[in-house]
């Protein structure tokens, strides 16, 4: 216990967030070992609910209860949208499961976008006639 | 790293630097500002007391959304947690062509405004066109209306049909307010 406390343990976690799901996934420094790992669809019933704000924060507090309990003190986080020629910028959950992984009492080092942008891309989906509902 | 467009930085710095004071200040964070270029960057201030891990991506959607035509009063609304901001960029979907942007952005707007007041007042949002973007202020549920009526108009639905969509929304939201406020308790 005494070597656990004197010593700081650090972790990685990536959000990645769409307009469908939020999937959060903790691991360590050289990103191999997974930690913890949650996702809008495990804490939800309905399948619309996946993405809001409500199940990403459920997810934070799922996986920063699992990270405390393995003897985490600090995390860093990494966020990331579908990104190449999908939406560039993280959907609703991201900024709700960050509060709340600050808010459970873990240490937040630095926080990263890391949605891939392509400089020129493929064609979006959908054909010439746009995408009809 | 932000790009301010010319015509905003003077709204996002405020008379006498009062607006970007205030972003600073709530969020404890400071905002560095090229106002010749444009170039803007969103850095941490550990030691103030309103400092949050969260709020350098805040502020930096507070500037976007200033930087997309709304007023600072309106972009302050995404300070706290519920409201959202959305960001359409017309060139991303309709292509490089002036007039075709031109048509879309006049469709969003309607006569008068009336398509845009109408989209405001239904879905409970705040609808911003400018330059080449459209943009959209709102909590997690009204946003994921207003986003639909949009992308609707963009797609070339006719006004009436979008007019309906957004009133059936309304009335089902209002219909369902109505019936947890009688909901009998035991």
């Amino acid at each position: 216990m005494s070597r656990r406390e004197s010593k700081k343990h650090w972790a990685i976690v990536n959000i990645f967030s769409s307009y469908n799901n939020t999937i959060v996934t903790a691991t360590d420094l050289s990103g191999q070992e997974t930690f913890a790992k949650c996702s809008g669809g495990m804490v939800v019933k309905a399948d619309r609910d996946q993405s809001n704000p409500y199940a990403a924060m459920q997810c934070g507090f799922r996986v920063a209860t699992e990270l405390k309990d393995k003897g985490i003190t600090g995390i860093h986080i990494k966020v990331r949208a579908p990104g190449g020629n999908k939406s560039q910028t993280p959907g609703p959950g991201a900024q709700a499961c960050i509060r709340a992984l600050a808010r459970s009492g873990l240490m937040v080092g630095r926080i990263e976008e890391v949605t891939p942008k392509s400089h020129d891309h493929c064609r979006r989906k959908g054909g010439h006639r746009g995408r009809r509902v | 790293m932000l790009k301010i467009k010319q015509a905003r930085i003077a709204v996002l710095i405020g008379k006498n630097g009062q607006t970007k004071e205030e972003i600073e200040k709530r969020l404890g964070v400071k905002i560095d500002l090229d106002s010749k270029t444009g170039d803007c960057e969103v850095v941490a201030n550990i030691n103030d007391v309103n400092y949050d891990p969260v709020s350098i991506l805040t502020a930096q959607k507070v500037i976007s959304a200033i930087n997309r035509g709304f007023n600072p009063q309106k972009a302050m609304l995404l300070m706290d947690e519920e409201h959202d901001l959305e960001i359409f960029n017309l060139m991303m979907i309709l292509g490089k062509s002036e007039n075709r942007i031109k048509r879309i952005k006049g469709r969003i707007i309607g006569r008068n405004g009336e398509m845009r007041r109408a989209i405001e007042r239904y879905s409970e949002c705040l609808v911003s066109v400018f330059g080449k973007m459209v943009a959209i202020i709102g909590t997690y549920e009204n946003l994921q209306v207003g986003r639909k009526a949009v992308s609707m108009i963009i797609n070339g639905m006719p006004h009436h049909s979008v007019l309906k969509y957004l009133e059936k929304v309304y009335n089902e939201k209002k219909k369902e307010e109505f019936r947890q406020l009688y909901k009998p308790e035991f």
